[in-house]
């Protein structure tokens, strides 16, 4: 049965703010911690999972009435590990510079918990452009989050942002902050900075809220 | 049982779809990924001799080194050979590429290797252009410059810098060995 | 609401938490005046800085959260008499303001203040420095009774193999060799240690099975248990940071598991391990493992009877 007929805006803001994927639904941590060295390998591993979102979702919306509830699973990540190897082989033709520092995390976008989660939540229950949009959506937040966290771990732990020198050479970077400690230590306070921000945002919405309701 | 070969029909269909797209892919992309390990390893080695533009495998694997080639400029003259040698530093295998050229000199050193996992901030600064440059312009046998050599070492890190100099040591005799045809 | 239950018995003591960290200060200030003679004025700097920024530290971070301000339980500044104790004489102010913020913002106040932090926060600190400015934070003076001028020495420490220092038994007692400000005079720690006991602050459990199970693990390793004891932050760490309160367990046999395996973590790691220095990591593991030792080693309340008679 196919869901009511959602905003395609409120779909794509859905995937890229309220529900970004990273922060909020804390999906994929691992390539999260383990790509955000630097701000590039962040947007790198970023764009090609946002390929494999698309990609994926749309197929997987095209052959919802096609494909056996029973076998569904199996037939997903059929559908993903053939995008995944398609970005990877053509990363490894084109990119070879991103290819080698991402390394190993490109064929793991495979399990990256947010394909198969919106393979299954949306694309296997949406039709095709609301699917595609979601892939959209849901990608580019979290290349954004990816992005953000990459560049701050860069900034702190090598003095630089995307390859440029931010503070010059005598600036002595937090190592730390590029080791997988770091990775956990900036993921925890963003994601704390984030609850409060949205906290405040949802209190005070509220709040309007209650003031409309009193005015009338 | 009708419902079995259903299911398995329909996923046979998907995974030779699948199959297709990505022998689709490979064909495009086979050539592309091909040239560019061959020009790595090319700039890997060009990075230690300059002057080269071609290489040709002397050995591999051979005389406590993992490759040797003999490096040639654009008219075919023997400009030097580059030589890889796998060290043991601190916290693991060093890679060390050095290339010299054939009056003997070393013309420079390249750190690193894909299981190197010295600690970084210290033994891992072997790995920064300017620990291998001190290399460039000297003659095997090089020492620390606490031994009374010319290298200096990365401070804190005596073993790594010790175990980078060492392999630079030992890849330039077996190159010399190469050299003379033995 | 959430009730944390500690274990019984729950005896109420005269003791405040100020008097008790007014103890713990004064047993560190051999050690602080040891460390200031071995190393000179770059020393005592480092120990105002850090007391200094850990205070401020706590005060912004209870203004922040908006609870009362308890500045004056004094916790704050033995946190930032340790952590001092295990920085390098030469570290720079901006690492002991980002140490103090680590160990008493992030570790203490983000965790719910004093009380609430499950690992040690000087400690923590010293790890995070650690693996963030290495090559400065093991940049040790070579320490002599006379403290102007000095020479900056990166050497090897005693600690790290192939070392070409010649020490004797009674520069390693006295302190007269690289390493951090509070951990190379021996004497000084015991003399902290003497005093501990005696005003009852601790017990000697933690000290003596952490140090003895240390020694007997690293003979059995093939090094020698004195020159091991002796070097690097096995003793201070035995008596200043894996005693304190909040991260170690209850009860007397919890710690004597917990002490035990910090003795034998921080041997492992010297005997095998790639780290010259363990101490720091086997205390905060054991500090994460206490919550467990303690489920484990619930004291039998009275009359209880045993499930399977």
């Amino acid at each position: 049965m196919e869901k009511k007929q959602q905003k395609l805006s409120s779909v794509f803001l859905g995937g890229v703010i309220t529900e970004n994927p990273t922060f909020r639904l804390v999906l994929g941590t691992c390539p999260t911690m383990a790509v955000t060295t630097s701000a590039l390998n962040g947007l790198g591993m970023g764009a090609a999972a946002t390929f494999v979102l698309i990609g994926s979702n749309v197929v997987i919306s095209l052959l919802r009435n096609f494909i056996p509830d029973k076998i569904r699973i199996p037939s997903f990540i059929v559908v993903i590990c053939t995008f995944v190897t398609m970005v990877q082989m053509f990363m490894q033709a084109f990119v070879p510079d991103l290819y080698a520092s991402l390394g190993m995390f490109i064929p793991l976008i495979v399990v990256n918990c947010i394909i198969l989660a919106r393979a299954e939540a949306f694309a296997s229950k949406n039709p095709v452009l609301p699917s595609a949009v979601d892939g959209l959506g849901m990608g580019l937040g979290f290349t954004l989050a990816i992005t953000l966290m990459g560049a701050i771990r860069e900034i702190i732990g090598s003095g630089t942002v995307f390859g440029l020198s931010v503070f010059g050479a005598s600036f002595e970077p937090m190592l730390l902050m590029v080791l997988p400690a770091g990775g956990f230590l900036v993921f925890g306070l963003m994601l704390a900075a984030i609850n409060i921000i949205t906290g405040k945002f949802t209190a005070k919405k509220a709040a309007a809220a209650d003031e409309a309701e009193e005015e009338v | 049982m009708r419902e079995i070969l259903k299911l398995g029909g329909k996923l046979l269909l998907l995974t030779a779809v699948a199959g297709l797209a990505l022998g689709l892919t490979n064909a495009i992309t086979k050539g592309p990924i091909e040239e560019q390990a061959v020009a790595a390893a090319n700039a890997a080695r060009q990075t230690v001799l300059g002057g080269a533009e071609t290489f040709e495998q002397v050995l591999e694997n051979e005389n406590g080194m993992d490759e040797i080639h003999r490096g040639l400029d654009a008219s075919g003259n023997v400009v030097g050979y580059t030589g890889k040698i796998t060290t043991r530093g601190y916290g693991g295998p060093i890679e060390v590429t050095v290339g010299v050229s054939v009056d003997g000199v070393i013309t420079g050193v390249n750190v690193g290797g894909s299981a190197f996992s010295e600690t970084a901030g210290l033994g891992a600064r072997v790995k920064e252009p300017w620990f291998g440059e001190q290399f460039a312009g000297l003659s095997a046998p090089v020492a620390l410059a606490k031994n009374g050599g010319e290298i200096d070492a990365v401070s804190s890190a005596t073993i790594s810098s010790t175990a980078v100099t060492t392999a630079v040591n030992d890849a330039c005799a077996a190159i010399m060995d190469c050299m003379e045809g033995r | 609401m959430q009730w944390k239950v500690s274990a019984a018995p729950h005896v109420h003591a005269k003791d405040s938490t100020a008097t008790l960290m007014l103890d713990v200060i004064a047993a560190l200030m051999p050690c602080v005046v040891a460390g200031i003679w071995l190393f000179g004025w770059r020393a005592a700097l480092v120990i105002a800085i850090s007391v200094a920024a850990c205070v401020l530290t706590e005060l912004v971070c209870q203004k922040i959260a908006k609870k009362p301000i308890r500045i004056n339980d004094l916790s704050a500044v033995v946190t930032g008499i340790i952590l001092a104790l295990n920085l390098p004489p030469t570290a720079p102010w901006w690492m002991i303001l980002i140490g103090a913020v680590i160990a008493i913002g992030l570790v203490k106040q983000l965790f719910g203040g004093i009380g609430d932090n499950f690992l040690n926060p000087a400690l923590t600190a010293r790890a995070v420095l650690l693996a963030s400015w290495p090559a400065r934070m093991t940049a040790t003076n070579t320490a002599s009774a006379y403290p102007l001028p000095f020479d900056t020495v990166t050497s090897a420490t005693v600690l790290t193999p192939e070392t070409t220092l010649n020490t004797t038994m009674v520069d390693m007692l006295v302190g007269r060799i690289p390493g951090t400000i509070g951990e190379v005079c021996k004497v000084a720690i015991l003399l902290g240690l003497v005093y501990l006991l005696i005003r009852r602050t601790i017990t000697w459990h933690i000290p003596v099975v952490m140090t003895g199970t240390f020694m007997l693990a690293v003979w059995a390793f093939g090094l020698d248990p004195i020159q091991s004891v002796l070097s690097g932050g096995i003793l201070f760490g035995a008596v200043f940071m894996a005693t304190d309160y909040v991260t170690s367990p209850m009860t007397k046999w919890g710690q004597v598991i917990y002490a035990a395996g910090a003795g034998l973590i921080v041997a492992l790691i010297r005997a095998f391990g790639s780290y010259p220095e363990g101490v720091t990591y086997a205390i905060l593991f054991m500090n994460v493992v206490t919550p467990l030792i303690d489920r484990a080693v619930r004291p039998r309340i009275y009359g209880e009877v045993k499930s399977h008679a």
